[in-house]
């Protein structure tokens, strides 16, 4: 399906007015006075609610994981090594295992309430009720969409709450807490690392995106590690990032979505013939380097985030989203009210969940300023 | 981007510091104690001559102009602030009175030193 770009109004968060509170009653039952097909009208409701959803869910199964328990361990195997012989004395015996890193994750029920007269029941079609539901249904995306970014792009440590009241800290990507990340290869880490970036520049430039690369390459989540490696950025970075190039003194150059050009490839400045690179993640604009350039309008403007996804729903993606325990209370649950003539009448709608850092070393946050020291944005502080 | 051993530390959106760095949060504990320090007079910290490169280099430039000083009791001496007993110790040094300020971290210790080398 061909890329749609939609009107912030569509497709934007916007903040709940006093009109879209209250009880639903006769009043607000909609009636074709002027000849309009209601069932057109509310289809067509609905596919601009899916149309919203549709690129949150991807990224949401791009970038995490379900888990269920408080705390989860993460693995990383320890490392043995040989050493030469003597003609008489015994090696050092190996003990191998793995360093076993220990991920918390909060947990809060949230929870929506519609409120209808027994008299908007009774006149009120199936489609407008449908409605309602779905709307609740799109809420429910975005608290969870919004959970997400803002772990991700928050960078301090949270105390979350266990199964028994066991304080479990929620741990970000990399934030100089004093946990020292993993030696891979020949790359050592100290307890100061983060991977929340600036860039020391007012546009972003070819070198923080190798930057960011590196960040995930030196932990080990590279193509070579079975990992897609994406960067979402905002409209502002994917219009400087389409203009990157070697010649310019780029590492590598952009080269644009197969799909967005019809014929299907791409020749760059040296006129030399190239086919386009294989496989694409959704709403990829291009390909810089192993990155996936996707550009969201979720993202803010000014921080490109970069992560290494293991694929939809993956064990190896950087976020988790707790689950409760208990399979009964999993998901988005309609709680009916007390009226069992009418159990819509005060019936309301319950999520449950928390999130955490799984990998920490799995995604780099940057700024774009020329400030020494991260910010939060505010719409994910 | 090599590691550094820079304290790290975020802002948020209201410019307010924030950091997960062991460092950091020492670094303001400690800033919180001398002030909590300071407000009940248990401990003062005192700055004299001697212990200051730059102040020592001022002192070089104008160390021949020696004055006579008009020595306090120790009556006197409880009855300065802190800024006024370190500006008086300071004066006394640069007039040649030789008294030691090792070990000294309270008021009252600066006191007794400036007493026994009267």
């Amino acid at each position: 399906m061909a890329d749609l770009t939609l009107p912030a109004w569509l497709v934007g968060d916007q903040q709940i007015s006093g009109r879209e509170q209250g009880f639903n009653e006769r009043a607000d039952v909609i009636v074709a006075a002027d000849g309009t097909d209601l069932n057109d009208f509310y289809d067509e409701v609905l596919k601009t609610i899916r149309m919203r959803n549709e690129s949150k869910n991807k990224l949401i199964n791009r970038l995490s994981y379900a888990v269920t328990g408080a705390i989860t361990s993460v693995t990383v195997p320890s490392k043995l090594a040989f050493e030469e012989a003597s003609e008489y004395g015994q090696p050092v015996g190996g003990r191998a295992g793995g360093i076993r890193q220990f991920r918390g994750y909060d947990f809060t029920f949230y929870d929506l309430a519609f409120r209808y007269t027994w008299m908007f029941l009774a006149e009120a079609d199936r489609a407008q009720l449908e409605m309602q539901h779905n709307l609740a249904l799109e809420a429910d995306q975005t608290l969870v969409f919004n959970r997400v970014m803002k772990t991700i792009y928050n960078p301090i440590n949270v105390q979350g709450v266990g199964d028994k009241n066991e304080p479990t800290t929620v741990f970000k990507f990399y934030n100089a807490d004093g946990e020292v990340p993993p030696a891979v290869g020949t790359f050592t880490h100290s307890g100061t690392h983060s991977h929340y970036l600036t860039s020391g520049g007012a546009q972003i430039t070819s070198a923080n995106v190798d930057t960011m690369m590196d960040e995930l390459n030196h932990h080990g989540y590279n193509l070579q590690g079975g990992y897609t490696l994406v960067l979402l950025v905002a409209k502002q970075e994917a219009d400087r990032i389409r203009a990157f190039r070697t010649s310019s003194g780029a590492r590598y150059d952009f080269v644009p979505n197969a799909s967005l050009y019809e014929g299907k490839i791409w020749v760059p400045n040296n006129g030399q013939y190239v086919g386009g690179p294989q496989g694409t993640v959704p709403g990829e604009i291009g390909t810089y380097g192993a990155f996936h350039v996707v550009e969201d309008m979720n993202i803010p403007t000014g921080y490109p985030f970069a992560f290494a996804s293991g694929g939809n729903d993956n064990l190896n993606n950087p976020v988790g989203i707790r689950q409760h325990a208990n399979p009964a209370y999993r998901g988005l649950k309609i709680i009916p009210g007390q009226r069992s003539d009418y159990p819509l009448v005060d019936s309301f709608y319950r999520r449950g969940f928390g999130t955490g850092i799984r990998h920490r070393g799995a995604g780099v946050v940057m700024q774009v300023t020329t400030n020494g020291s991260y910010t939060v944005p505010t719409i994910y502080a | 981007m090599p590691d550094n051993d820079e304290v790290v530390y975020f802002l948020m959106p209201d410019g307010t510091e924030v950091s997960n760095d062991p460092r950091y949060h020492d670094e303001k504990y400690r800033e919180h104690l001398l002030a909590q320090m300071e407000n009940t007079g248990n401990a003062v910290e005192v700055r004299l001559a001697g212990t200051n490169e730059d102040e020592d280099d001022l002192d070089e430039e104008d160390g021949d102009e020696t004055q006579e000083i008009e020595r306090l009791s120790a009556e006197a001496l409880h009855e300065l602030t802190k800024e006024q007993l370190s500006a008086y110790a300071k004066s006394l040094k640069a007039a040649g009175v030789d008294f030691s300020t090792r070990g000294i971290k309270t008021k009252e210790d600066l006191i007794n030193a400036i007493l026994a080398a009267s």
